[in-house]
């Protein structure tokens, strides 16, 4: 009994000292690494937690033409919060398992549309359109290429993006007040953040980095190979009473693509500034909410990217980005301000 | 004996010496310190020069039964301010602060307007915008019981606000086109008292105060006559845990409680209950003499206020 306490005794020692020293590893490999050199995978056995909060008002819109529109003129008001959630976990050196997830909460304002029909019983209806919810899970591989050199990586990624959230929007509410000598009428469409059809994920990034500069480009692009079936509402009146019925739909979302391409300068140590352009794109697709299949057409938008990171301790930094909309295609295009910060530890090292 | 009793008689001055030394900082130390380790007020002569942005947009509210709803109306507002700071150390336990801030308010609605009976319809698209200074603020603020040791101090406050700022719309050509006002058009008086607490890293805070507003007379509606109106009292709590992340940048984490009274306008008042309890997760970067903090302030819940969230980013200077 003795020699099996003993034994068990040894073990958790080596145990312990290997990981206090596998843990000082970790942490004498990130205490050397600015954000320039900082690989692009985690390390073996390295866990990054990541979370952010960004707001995202869109005042703006392009048509198909490109041509840039303000939304108040047409009457539109849009502004979004989102915070996301990562965690990547290295595997080895050159492979990388990464989890994400956001959570969105989205309004968006037409414009408000007053009938007189009898000078005594105007009506004025207000709509928003409300998107708020989880998103679909992104599930990916991310491999890197064993070069030796730190001046070039490259980064191939494969994943999936799981429809898991929900999707299908709840029965709309309205409501009727009666203000300003105006009976007015809210309707409130209540939309969720899932996709509700799975995505292959396919993505390349490649960053090659000199003293001080550093250039990334990356790409990324979904495919989502099958049509998806969600339900869409519609709002009768009878007796002043206003019901609600819903009814099937098909649709196809279009590819989805991101470029980026970003350059850094490492001032100090601790602090990285980088200014970037990126656009996405999303396919044609198609939809049968109105009873026959409709085409959805391309929508483009991109922006500049100005922000800076800041390396608060070897296992935490911030990292902050104001993302300016440039150009777009049958889209709104948000100015996005956004806050991340990242966790790194070695949990079962 | 006599060679022990000499020993520690040497040694106890060089002890007490020693600590002297630790605690005390130059000049320059202590204007390089962070919102965790600074005094509690500023040292006498120094002077902390600031400029401040907030930006808030409107969405969303809470309503009577503190469920959070969005505005249902098409309306796209947002307020931009923006002030500059000054803070005095009149002695080493009284500061002297002004704040002159300036305001740019942005309101737009677009109303499609259909009349059956006519065979008409009209959209009208309209913009109102105010631009200009806004209150100004004089404050002091003393240590009641001065920093020690234990690094605990007791503050108060007071803050007068004078109504510097434009109070009535103005450009008025109609309902729809006017310029907004930028002032409050009333001044008021804030009493605070803080308690706080260094515990390196960590700074803890607790205060309480009162703000009483002094009532005027305005415009409330475009195109009407001004009547008087007093706005609510407003009492605040407000207790904040702060800590460092490094030597050089400082999270600091405030929740505050709102507990608003009643409006008055015309003599009458208003019966609405009104409260908000907020967090205002911080980040403040202290580089040598240069402090850059940034702020969003989220309102967790609240009865008959706002649920927007604001984002304030202050850049300050210690001469």
């Amino acid at each position: 009994m003795r020699k099996y306490l003993m034994k068990i005794y040894l073990v958790l020692l080596i145990c312990l000292v290997s990981n206090r020293a596998v843990g000082q590893v970790g942490d004498s490999i990130l205490a050397n690494e600015t954000t320039l050199i900082r690989p692009l995978n985690v390390h073996k056995g390295q866990l990054r937690i990541s979370g952010g909060y960004s707001l995202l008002i869109s005042s703006t819109r392009y048509d198909a033409q490109g041509n840039k529109i303000d939304l108040s003129d047409e009457g539109f008001t849009n502004i979004g919060h989102m915070v996301d959630l990562e965690f990547n976990y290295g595997f080895t050196e050159f492979l990388q398992a990464s989890m994400g997830i956001n959570h969105l909460q989205q309004a968006e304002r037409s414009r408000g549309i007053a009938i007189v029909t009898t000078p005594d019983d105007p009506i004025n209806f207000n709509e928003i359109i409300e998107r708020k919810g989880w998103s679909d899970i992104d599930l990916t591989l991310d491999f890197k290429a064993p070069f030796v050199t730190r001046q070039f990586d490259l980064v191939f990624s494969v994943g999936r993006s799981l429809p898991v959230a929900a999707h299908e929007p709840e029965q709309p509410e309205h409501q009727i007040e009666n203000s300003g000598g105006f009976n007015n009428i809210t309707y409130r469409f209540l939309n969720k953040a899932g996709q509700g059809t799975g995505a292959w994920i396919l993505g390349v990034q490649s960053k090659i980095r000199t003293n001080k500069l550093g250039f990334t480009l990356e790409y990324s692009h979904r495919n989502f190979p099958d049509a998806g079936s969600n339900i869409s509402w519609r709002g009768s009146l009878d007796n002043d009473v206003i019901s609600y019925s819903s009814s099937n739909y098909d649709y196809q979302l279009g590819d989805q693509s991101r470029f980026q391409i970003l350059s850094e300068y490492q001032a100090w140590s601790f602090l990285n500034i980088f200014l970037g352009y990126q656009t996405l794109r999303t396919g044609e697709g198609w939809t049968e909410i109105t009873g026959v299949r409709a085409l959805v057409e391309e929508q483009k938008r991109s922006a500049i990217e100005l922000g800076a990171e800041v390396l608060v301790t070897p296992r935490l930094w911030i990292r902050q980005v104001a993302s300016f909309p440039v150009g777009g295609e049958n889209s709104l295009n948000p100015l996005i301000l956004s806050t991340r910060a990242s966790y790194n530890l070695f949990p079962f090292n | 004996m006599k060679k022990i009793i000499v020993l520690i008689a040497i040694i106890l001055p060089v002890s007490l010496v020693n600590a002297q030394v630790q605690e005390e900082l130059t000049p320059l130390e202590i204007k390089q310190t962070t919102v965790v380790t600074q005094p509690a007020t500023l040292k006498k002569g120094f002077l902390r020069a600031g400029a401040a942005l907030s930006f808030s947009a409107l969405d969303k509210f809470f309503d009577d039964d503190t469920e959070k709803r969005l505005f249902p109306d098409n309306i796209w507002a947002k307020s931009l301010s923006y002030q500059f700071a000054f803070q005095y150390g009149v002695s080493d336990r009284l500061q002297a602060s002004l704040a002159i801030p300036f305001r740019n308010e942005f309101i737009s609605q677009s109303l499609l307007l259909e009349v059956p009976l006519t065979n008409t319809s009209t959209i009208s698209s309209w913009e109102i915008k105010g631009n200009g200074i806004s209150d100004i603020e004089l404050g002091l603020i003393y240590q009641l019981v001065p920093e020690n040791i234990l690094r605990r101090a007791v503050l108060v406050s007071a803050f007068l606000t004078l109504p510097t700022g434009e109070k009535n719309p103005t450009d008025v050509v109609d309902e729809q086109n006017y310029t907004l006002p930028t002032g409050s058009g009333e001044g008021s008086l804030n009493l605070d008292m803080t308690l706080r607490k260094v515990n390196y890293p960590f700074s803890y805070e607790g205060s309480v105060g009162y703000n009483i507003k002094f009532g005027g007379t305005k415009v409330l509606n475009v195109g009407e006559e001004p009547v008087s109106f007093r706005s609510a009292n407003l009492l605040t709590l407000r207790g904040a845990y702060n800590f460092h992340l490094n030597e050089w940048l400082a999270f600091q984490n405030d929740v505050f409680y709102f507990s608003f009274g009643e409006d008055e306008v015309d003599g009458q008042t208003g019966d609405t209950k009104r409260w908000a309890l907020q967090y205002a997760p911080r980040l403040s970067f202290q580089i040598k003499r240069f402090r850059i903090n940034q702020a969003v302030t989220f309102v967790l819940k609240g009865r008959n206020s706002s649920a927007d969230p604001g984002y304030t980013m202050v850049l300050q200077y210690v001469f």
